[in-house]
Formats: C-alpha cells, sequence, structure tokens
C-alpha cells in the first residue's frame, strides 16, 4: 500500500510539487491579509496623535506611544464598561449553556420516543423567524420587568439560543446509541444518561458552544444601547459602537466642544484593540474544539 | 353622586396646592420659592464635564443653588451617554414612561403631542416667566415658538442656539494664501481660482501634489457647503420662499438650482472637494484637515473650536482665518440663517408643576446675567474655572440666548478698539471679560493655548464676517426658510423622504451623474414622495401664520 | 437512524408512556418558560403592524386601520430597491462564501504540514469572532481612498478605487469583506467533512491512476455534497438577513441604492424615526417571507441532502 502511494508520489511529483508550493505560498498570503487589519488597528492605537490624525500609519507605529491606552484604561467608563461585558459574559454564558444543554437532550429524541417534540420544535423554532419588534420588547424589559441598566436585560432575552440549540440537539444524535442502551439496562435514568454519558462525550460541542456564546456576548452591542440608560452600564461593544457612531456627525458646538477632549482617532483604534483583545486571549484555547465539535444536521438513515 | 364628591375631593386637592401661592405676596413670582420642595425626574446626558472633587451632574454647587433658590431638587432617572438622548427619548416615549421635563426636536414634539404625552406650557409661561426672559425669547416675532405651537398654544420652552448658527462661515488656511500670494476669495470666480491653486499648485510647497481644496463631507457640514455654494451663484439652498404670488415654494426644485450643483459638480471632477467626501463623516474630515490634506473649510461661527483647532495642534505653521461666504454674483450678501431653535423642552403630562421649568429658566437668566451674575461667574473664574464654558452644563437645563455671542463678539471688539485693553466697562458681560483673559493669553505668547486661540479666531474674524459682512443681527438682511409650521402627520412622513431623496440625488450628480436628467428625475419624485403634500401643508400653515410671524 | 435500528433498541428508546418521558418534558421546562416571556409574550406587538400605534393609548387602544401601513409600505418609493438589494447581497453573499470555503478547504486539506495545517484553519476562523463593530472601523480606514488597500493599487501601478462611492464597487467590497470574515466557518465545515472520507477510496483511485486533481473532482467533491447543499439550504433560511450589521457600519448616502436593505431600513424607521407601526409592518413582511424561505430550505435540505436540520 505504501508503494502505491510513493509510485504516485514520484508519477506528479513535478506538477504537485509546483502546486504545494503555490498552495502553501497562497495559504500563507491569506493568513497574512486575515492578520494585516488587526496589525493596522494596532499600529494605529499605538502612534502618536498627529501621526494617526495625519494618515502617516500603516503597519507600523509612527512616533511610538502608549498614551492612548493610558488614558483609556484611566478613564473609569472603560474599566465599568470591561467589567460589564465580563459579568455578562459570565452570566450570560451559564444561562445559555444550562438552557441549551436541557433543551438539547430530550430534542435530540426520535419524535417517536419523545412524544411531542414536533411541538417544540415548532415552538422554538418559530421564534426564529417572528418577533414582535422593538417597542414591545422594550415595553416588557423596561416597564413590565423593570430590568433597564441590569445585566439581566442583556442575558435573559436571549437565554435559550436557536442556532447552538441545533447544533448540540446534532451532536447528541450522532452519539451511538449503544453506549446509552447499555446503561438503560443498568436502570439509569435520564438525568443519569445525559449527565454521565452524553456531557462527557460532548465535550468537544460543548466547548464550541462555549465559545460561540462567550463570543456572541461579548460583540453584542444593540441591547446594550438600549437597555442601558447610563454608560457605566454599557458593555465594552456598546461604547465603542455608541462613540465610533458620534464622532461621525458633529453639528453643535457643544459637540465639537466636548469631542476635542477625546482626540478621536488614536482614542477609538485603543478602544478597539482593548475589546478585540479578551477574544484573541480565549481564542487559541477554544478554537480547537470547533472543528469537531460544529454538528450542523444529521444524516437520515 | 360619586363622580361628584370625587370632583370636589380634587377640587380640594388643587385648592390645597396652589393655596400656598395664593397666600404668596406675589402669586406668580418668577422666582417664587416652593414650600415643599419639588422633585423633578428627568434623563441627561452625562458629558464630558470637568467636576471638582465630589460633585457631579447629580450634585453640584448649582444644583444646590437651585434647591436652596427654589426647593426644586432634580432625580436623574436617566443618565444617558452623549448622543444618545434623542434614541432614548424614542424609546422612552414608545413605551410612555417619560420624565418630568425633557428635551424634543420638532418631530419628536409633535409625536408626543399627538399621543397627549405633553401639557401645554402657554399659559405658565404667561404667568412666570420673566420680563426679560420674554424679552429673549420674542426674539423675530415669537419665531421660536412656531413650531411647537399647536391650537395657538406653545407645549415647548424653547431651548435657543445663537442667532448664527445656520449661517456658515469660511475658514481658509491663510499660511496657503500667502505661500501662492493669493488673496482670500471673494466671489465665485476667485474662489475657483484660490480651489485651483490649492488643488493644484502645492500650497504647503512639500512639493506632492496631495492636497485639495474644500473639507467638505457628508455629514455635520454638508448643509453648510450647499448654502455657500448656492449664495456664490446668487441662490439659496434647502428653504421655502415666499413666491410673488405670496406662497411659498421650494427652492431646490427650482431650476436656479442647477446652477450652484453645476459647480459643485465642476470642483468634484477637478478635485477641488475629496473624491470620498460622500463616505467621510465629520471625524474622518477633521483628520484629513489636522493632516493638512485641505485648507478651506465651510464651517459655523465656532468652528474654530474644532477641526482647526485640531489641525493647530497637529502642526502648528497652520494659520486659519475666517472670511465671509463669495457673495452674490452682484457683489451682495443675502447670507442663510435658520431659526435658530432645534430643540424644546417640555412637560410631562403627568407632572404637577409645569411651571417649575418656567422659574428654572427664569433663575438661569440670573445666573448668567441677573442679580446672581456676580456669584456664578465669580465662581467660574475662581474654584471652577477649570470647567471653562462647561460650567454651564453643570445644571441640567440651561438656554444660551440668541445673541449672546454675538454681544460678546460686539463688546471685545470694544476693548480692542479703545486700544488701552482695559475690560472695566464690559463688566457687565462677564463672559466676554473670561474670553478676552484665554484671548490675552494666547496673544502674549502662550501659543499652547489652543483654546485661546479658537477664541480669537472665532471672536475676532468670524465675528467681524457676521457684523461687518453679513448684515449684524438684523434678521431682514438674511434669507431664513419660512417652512415654520409645527409638525403634522402628513409632514412628519413625508420630510424623511424627501430629505434623504434630496441628499441622495444632489450626491449623485456633485459626483458626476448628469445634471439635467438626474434633476428633473429628482424634482419629479420629489413631488411624488412627498413634495406635494408639504407644499399643501406648510402653505396651509403660512396663510394663517404669515401676519404673526412675518408681520411686514 | 431509527429506521435502521434493531428491534430491542425500539423498545428500550421508543417508548413513549408519560411516566418514561416526563423527565424530558421538565427539562424543557425552563427553556420553553423563557422562551415563552422573552419572545412570544413581546409577540403581541406585532399588532401595531395593523394600527396606528400610539403610546399612551397601547396595543390595544390604538386605531384599527388594517393593512393602511402594508399599502404606504408598497407606496413608498424604495422598498422595491430595497427588497431587490435584500435577495442580490445576500445570494451572492451565500454564493460567494460557501464558493470560497470550498476551494479553501479542499486547499488546506492538501497542506502536508501540520503546523500550517492546523495555525492556517485558526488563523482563517479569527475574523468570524470578530464583530462588525470593530471591523467597521478598520475597514473604513483600509479601503478609503487614502488607505491602505489604494496604496497598495497605486503602488502596483493602478488607478485608485473608491469603493465606498459607486454601487457597484460597495457591494464589491461588502461581499468581499464577508468572504473575509465568514470563510472560515464553513470551511472548517466542509473540513470536517473531508477528514470523514474514507482513505481506501483515494488508494483506490490511485491504483487507478487519477491523478491529486481528478482525485479531488471525483471523490472529495462528490462526498463532501452534501454537506454543501447543507450549507446552501441552511442559507436560504436566513436569505433575507443580509447582514444587517456590516451594512449599518459600512454604508453612506452614495450607495444607498446599491445597499440599503430590509434590516438597516426597519432599524432606521423604528429606532431613528419612531415610525413604529410601519417598522412592524416591514418586519412582519420580513418574517412572513422569512417563514416561506425557512420551510422551503428545511424540505429542501431533506429531500437533496437527506439531512435534518431539525
Amino acid at each position: 500500500m505504501k508503494k502505491n502511494v510513493n509510485r504516485n508520489h514520484i508519477k506528479e511529483s513535478l506538477a504537485y510539487r509546483i502546486f504545494t508550493v503555490f498552495n502553501t505560498g497562497f495559504i500563507l498570503l491569506y493568513m497574512i491579509i486575515c492578520l494585516v487589519p488587526f496589525i493596522h488597528m494596532f499600529a494605529l492605537s499605538t502612534s502618536s496623535v498627529a501621526a494617526a490624525n495625519g494618515n502617516r500609519v500603516s503597519l507600523w507605529p509612527v512616533e511610538f506611544t502608549l498614551s492612548a491606552y493610558t488614558e483609556a484604561l484611566s478613564d473609569n467608563q472603560i474599566l465599568s464598561s470591561l467589567k460589564m461585558s465580563a459579568l455578562r459574559v459570565v452570566l450570560g454564558v451559564a444561562i445559555q449553556m444550562l438552557f441549551t444543554i436541557l433543551a438539547a437532550y430530550p430534542m435530540s429524541r426520535e419524535n417517536k420516543a419523545f412524544p411531542g417534540r414536533k411541538a417544540y420544535v415548532v415552538y422554538i423554532v418559530f421564534t426564529m423567524l417572528f418577533s414582535g419588534g422593538f417597542v414591545p420588547s422594550y415595553l416588557l424589559i423596561v416597564s413590565q420587568l423593570k430590568l433597564a441598566n441590569t445585566v439581566w436585560a442583556l442575558v435573559l432575552p436571549n437565554a435559550v439560543p436557536v442556532f447552538n440549540l441545533i447544533i448540540l440537539m446534532n451532536f447528541f444524535r450522532q452519539i451511538p446509541k449503544e453506549i446509552e442502551e447499555a446503561a438503560i439496562v443498568d436502570g439509569a435514568g435520564h438525568m443519569t444518561l445525559l449527565t454521565r454519558i452524553y456531557l462527557p462525550l460532548s465535550m468537544n460541542a460543548l466547548l464550541t458552544l462555549v465559545l460561540f456564546a462567550c463570543v456572541g456576548h461579548w460583540n453584542a452591542w444593540f441591547d446594550g444601547m438600549i437597555y442601558m440608560r447610563d454608560p457605566i452600564y454599557y458593555p465594552i461593544s456598546t461604547f465603542l459602537r455608541v462613540t465610533s457612531d458620534r464622532i461621525q456627525n458633529v453639528s453643535t458646538m457643544e459637540d465639537a466642544r466636548l469631542l476635542m477632549r477625546i482626540s478621536p482617532r488614536t482614542m477609538i483604534m485603543a478602544y478597539t484593540i482593548i475589546c478585540t483583545l479578551p477574544i484573541v486571549c480565549v481564542y487559541p484555547f477554544l478554537q480547537r474544539y470547533v472543528k469537531s465539535g460544529l454538528v450542523l444536521g444529521s444524516v437520515k438513515g | 353622586m360619586k363622580k361628584r364628591i370625587l370632583a370636589g375631593l380634587l377640587a380640594l386637592v388643587l385648592l390645597l396646592t396652589v393655596a400656598p401661592f395664593a397666600m404668596a405676596e406675589d402669586k406668580y413670582d418668577p422666582l417664587g420659592r416652593y414650600e415643599e420642595p419639588v422633585t423633578i425626574r428627568i434623563m441627561r446626558e452625562k458629558q464630558n464635564i470637568w467636576f471638582p472633587e465630589g460633585e457631579s451632574i447629580y450634585d453640584n454647587v448649582i444644583t444646590r443653588f437651585i434647591e436652596e433658590k427654589l426647593n426644586i431638587r432634580f432625580d436623574i432617572v436617566w443618565a444617558v451617554e452623549d448622543g444618545q438622548y434623542g434614541q432614548q427619548i424614542n424609546g422612552a416615549m414608545a413605551i410612555n414612561d417619560l420624565p418630568d421635563v425633557f428635551q424634543v426636536d420638532a418631530s419628536q414634539l409633535f409625536q408626543a403631542y399627538r399621543a397627549d404625552q405633553i401639557q401645554p406650557l402657554q399659559e405658565v409661561y404667561d404667568l412666570y416667566a420673566s420680563e426679560e426672559v420674554k424679552e429673549i425669547l420674542s426674539y423675530n416675532n415669537n419665531l421660536f415658538f412656531s413650531k411647537s405651537s399647536f391650537d395657538g398654544k406653545t407645549y415647548g420652552y424653547p431651548r435657543t442656539d445663537d442667532f448664527a448658527s445656520g449661517t456658515p462661515i469660511m475658514f481658509i488656511r491663510q499660511d496657503w494664501l500667502d505661500n501662492l500670494n493669493l488673496k482670500a476669495p471673494t466671489d465665485l470666480e476667485s474662489f475657483i481660482a484660490v480651489c485651483d491653486a490649492f488643488t493644484n499648485k502645492d500650497p504647503d510647497g512639500n512639493g506632492l501634489h496631495d492636497t485639495y481644496a474644500l473639507a467638505m463631507d457628508s455629514a455635520g457640514s454638508y448643509n453648510m457647503y450647499c448654502r455657500a455654494f448656492a449664495h456664490m451663484t446668487g441662490n439659496v439652498a434647502d428653504a421655502w420662499l415666499e413666491g410673488e404670488d405670496g406662497t411659498l415654494y421650494y427652492t431646490d426644485i427650482q431650476p436656479e438650482t442647477k446652477e450652484w450643483l453645476k459647480v459643485m459638480q465642476d470642483f468634484y471632477a477637478k478635485g477641488y472637494i475629496s473624491k470620498e467626501y460622500i463616505s467621510l463623516g465629520t471625524d474622518r474630515m477633521a483628520y484629513e484637515i489636522s493632516g493638512g490634506k485641505t485648507g478651506i473649510m465651510m464651517g459655523y461661527f465656532w468652528t474654530a473650536l474644532y477641526q482647526p483647532q485640531m489641525s493647530v495642534i497637529a502642526n502648528p505653521d497652520a494659520k486659519w482665518v475666517a472670511y465671509p461666504i463669495p457673495a452674490y454674483p452682484d457683489g451682495s450678501y443675502h447670507v442663510q440663517a435658520d431659526n435658530s431653535c432645534y430643540s424644546w423642552l417640555v412637560v410631562n403630562k403627568n407632572f404637577e408643576h409645569p411651571e417649575a421649568l418656567i422659574k428654572l429658566q427664569n433663575l438661569w437668566y440670573e445666573m448668567w446675567r441677573g442679580c446672581y451674575s456676580d456669584w456664578y461667574h465669580g465662581l467660574n473664574a475662581t474654584t471652577y474655572a477649570e470647567a471653562q464654558e462647561d460650567f454651564k452644563y453643570y445644571p441640567p437645563f440651561w438656554w444660551d440666548p440668541p445673541l449672546k455671542n454675538f454681544e460678546i463678539g460686539a463688546n471685545l471688539r470694544k476693548v480692542y478698539d479703545s486700544g488701552n485693553m482695559d475690560t472695566s466697562f464690559i463688566d457687565d458681560d462677564p463672559e466676554a471679560v473670561k474670553a478676552f483673559t484665554v484671548m490675552e493669553d494666547y496673544r502674549n505668547g502662550n501659543k499652547e493655548n489652543y483654546y485661546g486661540w479658537s477664541h480669537y479666531t472665532n471672536n475676532m474674524y468670524a465675528w467681524n464676517v457676521v457684523e461687518d459682512v453679513y448684515g449684524g443681527t438684523d434678521p431682514s438682511r438674511y434669507m431664513m426658510s419660512r417652512s415654520q409650521a409645527p409638525m403634522t402627520s402628513k409632514i412628519a412622513r413625508r420630510l424623511p423622504l424627501v430629505d434623504s431623496l434630496r441628499t441622495e440625488s444632489f450626491d449623485k450628480i456633485i459626483m458626476g451623474a448628469d445634471l439635467d436628467s438626474t434633476f428633473d428625475a429628482f424634482v419629479k419624485r420629489w413631488n411624488s414622495v412627498g413634495g406635494k403634500d408639504l407644499y399643501k401643508e406648510y402653505n396651509a400653515w403660512y396663510k394663517e401664520n404669515k401676519n404673526v410671524y412675518w408681520p411686514d | 437512524m431509527i429506521r435502521s435500528a434493531a428491534a430491542p433498541r425500539r423498545s428500550l428508546l421508543a417508548r413513549s408512556k408519560i411516566r418514561e418521558t416526563w423527565p424530558m418534558h421538565l427539562m424543557m421546562l425552563g427553556p420553553v418558560i423563557m422562551i415563552f416571556i422573552f419572545a412570544y409574550v413581546p409577540m403581541v406587538g406585532i399588532v401595531i403592524a395593523f394600527q396606528d400605534y400610539i403610546p399612551t393609548k397601547g396595543f390595544f387602544g390604538s386605531e384599527w386601520i388594517n393593512f393602511e401601513n402594508f399599502e404606504y409600505m408598497f407606496m413608498l418609493p424604495d422598498i422595491w430597491q430595497i427588497i431587490g438589494n435584500t435577495l442580490i447581497i445576500s445570494v451572492l453573499k451565500i454564493v460567494t462564501t460557501i464558493g470560497a470555503s470550498i476551494i479553501f478547504a479542499l486547499l488546506i486539506s492538501e497542506v502536508k504540514s501540520k503546523t500550517l495545517n492546523k495555525v492556517s484553519q485558526s488563523v482563517i476562523l479569527f475574523p468570524w469572532f470578530i464583530s462588525w463593530v470593530i471591523l467597521g472601523n478598520i475597514f473604513k480606514d483600509a479601503f478609503g481612498l487614502n488607505g491602505m488597500v489604494n496604496q497598495l493599487i497605486k503602488s502596483l501601478g493602478g488607478n485608485e478605487v473608491f469603493f465606498f462611492g459607486e454601487n457597484g464597487l460597495f457591494r464589491g467590497l461588502l461581499i468581499g469583506t464577508n468572504i473575509w470574515k465568514d470563510l472560515g466557518y464553513n470551511m472548517v465545515i466542509l473540513l470536517t467533512a473531508i477528514s470523514g472520507i474514507d482513505p481506501t477510496l483515494y488508494e483506490a483511485a490511485t491504483i487507478d491512476g487519477a491523478n491529486k486533481f481528478q482525485q479531488k473532482l471525483k471523490i472529495t467533491l462528490p462526498s463532501i455534497m452534501p454537506m454543501i447543499v447543507l450549507l446552501f439550504t441552511l442559507a436560504l433560511g436566513g436569505i433575507l438577513n443580509a447582514g444587517f450589521e456590516q451594512v449599518l457600519v459600512l454604508y453612506n448616502n452614495a450607495v444607498l441604492d446599491s445597499s440599503e436593505i430590509l434590516d438597516t431600513y426597519i432599524f432606521k424607521i423604528s429606532y431613528y424615526e419612531s415610525q413604529h407601526s410601519l417598522g412592524t409592518a416591514v418586519g412582519l413582511f420580513k418574517s412572513v417571507v422569512g417563514t416561506i424561505c425557512l420551510c422551503t430550505s428545511y424540505f429542501l435540505a431533506n429531500k437533496l441532502a437527506g439531512y435534518r436540520i431539525f
């Protein structure tokens, strides 16, 4: 068998080798393209205000300085935003994972083994399509539940992430039924099956979903903008969005006077880097599970 | 029967609440202190204001002063991010969960009125507003109230802006002019010449073809450029004016509009305007300006505070000077101005003390230039000097009289004209004295005092332009749109449509679309998407109200 | 799976007596309640699409105007353009992103070095996790006239390209940056499918004298075809979401003609102009069409790929 492969190699060596070289080169080039924007961002944030405003920065800091960072991090706003984002991620991910697991287990069952499953599917999928829109959600969360300015307004409304639920459900379906059978024979209940068999066997999928949930919560900005009425409760993404939106249209003297105090470009870039950094830190540890944890659908036998 | 008892009780309650005032000597004292504390729930922007240790927007020297004088307290229920106020009010209005006193724009004011969320203020305004305040706010035949009045009653307390807030002023890099031995342009022809030189003749002398003339962007100052271009071809942009038959017509659908669009189109084609102006917000254009890429701005009278100041900080050699925009073809000036009130303070229907707002504004006037002015400006000059002009943001509500900056400019000129730099005779205008101090600090060699620099540029150059060239404070010298009607359901729906249609079509033309056909298509669509309705609505209102606001 | 299952297994796993299944219903209870409160309760508000909504009168006191909002919506001059943009941008994004990810999956599967293989996957997937709010700031700089991209074009001797000003180019920018961001995600899924292919198939082909290229065409592609079809059909369900955040942070007046999509439009009229009834009407329209698309895609997935999504 090895012989065959070798022979094949020799036969195609020239064309294939050229291809390999180009292929590797191409992949490397594309990797650079993936990273360049972030390098540019970093270079801008560490350049002097004059250089950044003067469009003189590309991939290397000009007149290197960390003043944008020291200024950003000495600002209470940034610190409290980071705190809010962290709290949101911790609570939000915990809640999402709990409900995703709880729902994915029964829903991974066949229709026959779990009567009513179809109804649940329709019930859940319907919410992917229809929503009440801005006013009623706002009314519910702000007026009825009084959640404005609390982290709960950010974590409760999407406690059941439908997309993640589908991924986990499909992962559960892949688990060989033989293992489960043995446990059933031993008299295991559903809770035991879930905690002793399904969860340990689904670590890859679970970690993938944790990554998704973390990033989802970290990046969300719109809910923060409407439910947080005091910027000290803004998550960092909301803060970034609101700030970069605000400096785009200055037409009153008040705006101008206030904006003069946050020499914009380097600061915005520093905020951007600060906002990206946690993802950069978490990503290497969790991304390797994505490949095996992401299961989109299941084969019909 | 039950109803009657209820009504009786209600009357009694009313009587009891009104009673203390009835017994007071002056029933409607503009500064009358409440016996019982009155708390106003408000929303306010956080604003990046300097406070001394221990003070904040929640509790500071001014809010304590207000409590002492009027017994009014503020409960800041919503402390929102700067720039988010409007959206948060939209949300609050949508679920009917509103502060007691809040600020709205014309469209929000109409929606709140329609939803019955706010109360009329006419009566309390007439009863409580102090004479000085009434005098100031009646500027221009009460035009500040036109958009907030429904059925002859005002629902909004105008938050006035400077009378020149919509008047374009031209800022130029004087050092560039000097480099090229040019004079500031005064008409279309010389303007084109200067723009061409700024674009093609290397005004910054760096040997590169890397500059362009006009710092036009698509955001904050876009309208200023339209107004300036319209002016230099003898037209008016985006306004409703009275035609010969006495009805209002919209300027931008008239064929003459093509005259100035043509000029802008040429400018774009020749590269005098940034090729990517359309995608540049104020921020990105500010980077271009401070990066020394461009040398002419059509700005506001206060513009020196922002982009030119950034430019001077980045490059101390940059020298920005304010000039009048190029004149009408016949050399005269008929510059556009706004009815300089863009927002109003309104009072929640359920709030029991609408007069508290009137009193607060009275008190603000007294602090600014009345009986408490020494105290107020004294504080601002000493303990609170670091807050600079932001000191006025300490209380939640304040206002700028429309002629405030103009008077400051006039007083400063008096000082400089007198030659002996003596400010004692303008002591009744403490803000002018304050401005004089920072300006002198800058002029006497503290070149790092950029704030002084901006003040100097604004107050000397820009003010001179308004006073000497544009016509000072005489409203008849300016062109002002007469579409000052309060919103109606129709206007509220159509206005965003036609406005966005206008900017979209004009941008296309500027960027090179065929002038005639694009413009004709624009006029046609303008009529069909709602322009005709606007025409009807505005004219119906104008017929009724012309004599009220334009009595001549 | 159940169809091919052996008889005894069925009896164990498929028992449907309530005594056996109540714990599963109990598990569903939490999610069901949360969804009810935060998704179904607000749906009451859909009624304002048929009303002239006035906040003080509420959802049930406002005047009913039946389909007036919808009539108005379809009279709006731009609505067909907006619907068209939504569909065009969406379809182009789906096709290009999945197409590019197929190519990249095939290329990366040929990378022999294990390290490069792993690292390149991680790097290419990375942008998927970064939000458009962050990327918007960067792309506006990079693709501006003085940005890095144009500097590169100019240094290669080309003319500067105004990505943010021309309708066609801007759409290209939307699609290109979308490929850049979303490519990695689909690629990882496809690579999983590729690594699941039985290696003996390749060996057999090698013996038959097929070269690498032929192998890709004849073995790899057909093997991952169900997954590709699945990706397409899944994307079809979201065809009216043409990428709200991306468009919102990147577009401007000059390119409205080519880039205003339903979601940005709804955002504008509800959030900035407070036309809540109209906004809800447009949203409802979008939901109805979205439902049709999702149902279609569900059945297509089932039929074409033999996949079951839910």
